[in-house]
């Protein structure tokens, strides 16, 4: 008699065709064996009690780090540059007419 | 935004550490990625705009931390169809200390391509649901199933080898 698939020998148990092929109950009994094996080894995996407090502890330290924001360093720097450009207009304007003041 | 991040660790913490477990196989390698995956969720968290579900967008950003740990670690010394048996034997033969997974149990798993490790671990750890692992590693529930099946029967196989094999002996 041909041995069934492992899903029909799996739904027939214990008392189905495994009872009488020594091969479908080794294969059935095996794979009890590797499911109580897989529960045990990875049923209890849960993340370190560790890891939320690191997790933290990395988010502070990326906020410390992080660069300033870039807008004030953008209008100080128009800010400036729209004074040296009003001192070089006024600087254009009335440095001639200074110097005629002084040359008489 | 900071209590939906709380919430988000508190609920997502431990799936997303046996996610990088399954994935990488190694629980300190698995914690620093579920470090960084849970920084990046952190970071986008404000752009999150809800356009796939919330947990789809997790393990989205948990599985690519995981793929940037293992691109960082090196070239892979395994495919995804490659049993990853010899890197798990040359890891446990190394100094570096065991950990609570380095079983009999994780010896057997390593002798399956990663693709089967990854499905079979991640069944055990979380609870034997089809549909989380599925939606974990971003695969049909299909594929889960089939990726199980074989990789029970293998290892099955394998096992009841052994039996007759030490019985005979």
């Amino acid at each position: 008699m041909a041995c069934p698939d492992l899903e029909i020998l799996v739904r027939e148990g214990p008392g189905g065709h495994a009872a009488e092929c020594e091969h479908c109950g080794a294969l059935l009994e095996a794979l009890a064996e590797l499911d109580s094996t897989l529960e045990g080894a990875y049923g209890a995996v849960s993340a370190p009690p560790s890891l939320a407090a690191a997790v933290r502890m990395r988010i502070a330290a990326h906020q410390t780090v992080r660069r300033p924001p870039v807008l004030p360093e953008i209008l100080d720097f128009i800010g400036w540059a729209a004074l040296l450009a009003l001192v070089a207009v006024m600087a254009q304007r009335f440095l001639p007419l200074l110097g005629a003041v002084i040359t008489g | 935004m900071e209590e939906e991040f709380e919430r988000i660790v508190r609920e997502y913490q431990d799936r997303i550490f046996r996610l990088a477990v399954s994935i990488l196989g190694d629980r300190a390698a698995a914690e620093e990625a579920a470090q960084d995956a849970l920084l990046r969720i952190w970071k986008g968290l404000p752009r999150f705009r809800g356009e796939s579900s919330l947990s789809t967008w997790i393990y989205t950003i948990a599985r690519n931390a995981c793929l940037t740990a293992l691109a960082r670690a090196g070239p892979r010394t395994e495919s995804l169809d490659e049993p990853a048996g010899r890197r798990q034997a040359d890891r446990h033969s190394g100094a570096a200390p065991e950990t609570p997974l380095a079983t009999d149990a994780e010896a057997l798993i390593g002798t399956l391509p990663a693709k089967y490790r990854q499905v079979v671990t991640l069944f055990y750890m979380q609870e034997k649901s089809y549909d989380e692992v599925a939606s974990m590693l971003g695969l049909p529930v299909g594929t889960v199933k089939t990726y199980l099946f074989r990789a029970r029967k293998s290892l099955a196989e394998e096992l009841a080898r052994e039996r007759v094999r030490k019985g005979g002996a």
